[in-house]
């Protein structure tokens, strides 16, 4: 499982979870149980099942940001 | 009488969640006098769900669960998750039924296997942050509450007697708002919140028939 992620992208990802994920929040992903801060950090760092699924949901976040996807759906009409 | 159909396992963290959410749309429903049929445990089972569906006929299935691209999962039995809809093996039991699975990715392909009906689900984890301050009681939990209002909001919508296609724009403007005011009140994981309610409400899929209604 190692090396999967770009280290830049896994270096991307760890900071946003050490800068924007609060200490009482838990994740909870469907089957794959639910993890703390901490416990996210490190499935992102092993690269395992749980940390590439929430690496691949981040930059799926990051690419709407960039491509204005996000701003976008902000801005439509109801 | 309208019948809806609805399961409701309960056994972990995600269950216990929308064990209890579920419950706020039967109450919904109930007020609007439909007849809800409440499978959990020890009814929530395999053949009790597939003699309900073919029998008792309910417009409207509202599945809670875990589940992935080809199965939506019941309640544990015999410590293993009893698989209630399988792509290739009774998928068909859900043609030309309105159908509503909060679960995971199973509307990425079994929900396209459906003929004659409309699937809405998820194509991508139904995820969620939990504020474990409260120790997981759902009621309480403010901040699982933004992401399954919007969920919630999709059963009800229908309900209403919105069309599949109204009702998951409802549960998006919802989304929408909840984002917006995140944004302005910078409130302390706003960001994380974000992120993850734009990931649900961009995994929703609809498949079928988009002008169906309950």
């Amino acid at each position: 499982m190692k090396g999967k992620i770009d280290p830049e992208i896994k270096k991307l990802i760890l900071w946003r979870i050490d800068t924007g994920v609060p200490e009482h929040f838990k994740l909870v992903m469907g089957g794959k149980g639910e993890v703390d801060k901490k416990e996210l950090r490190r499935h992102v760092e092993r690269e395992d099942e749980i940390g590439l699924k929430y690496v691949e949901m981040e930059l799926k976040f990051i690419k709407a940001l960039s491509s204005g996807e996000f701003t976008k759906m902000l801005v439509a009409d109801d | 009488m309208k019948k809806m159909l609805v399961t409701r396992p309960n056994y972990d963290k995600a269950t216990s969640y929308t064990f209890y959410y579920a419950g706020l749309v039967i109450k919904e429903a109930e007020k609007k006098g439909i007849n809800v049929i409440d499978l959990k445990r020890p009814r929530l089972t395999r053949n009790s769900v597939t003699s309900i569906i073919e029998n008792k006929e309910p417009g409207l299935i509202f599945f809670n669960a875990h589940g992935n691209e080809k199965i939506i999962f019941g309640d544990k039995i015999n410590k293993e998750p009893e698989v209630l809809i399988k792509e290739g093996e009774n998928h068909n039991i859900l043609n030309f039924k309105l159908v509503y699975a909060r679960t995971c990715m199973a509307a990425s392909s079994l929900g396209k296997k459906i003929k004659g009906g409309c699937f809405i689900g998820y194509e991508t984890p139904f995820s969620f942050w939990t504020d474990k301050r409260i120790d997981a009681v759902p009621e309480r939990d403010k901040t699982a509450r933004l992401f399954f209002e919007p969920s919630n909001l999709i059963v009800i919508s229908l309900l209403k007697g919105n069309t599949a296609e109204e009702a998951v724009k409802k549960s998006a403007n919802l989304t929408k708002k909840t984002i917006l005011k995140l944004l302005r009140t910078k409130e302390e994981g706003s960001m994380a919140l974000i992120s993850r309610l734009w990931n649900n409400m961009e995994g929703i899929c609809i498949s079928g028939n988009k002008q169906m209604t309950f």
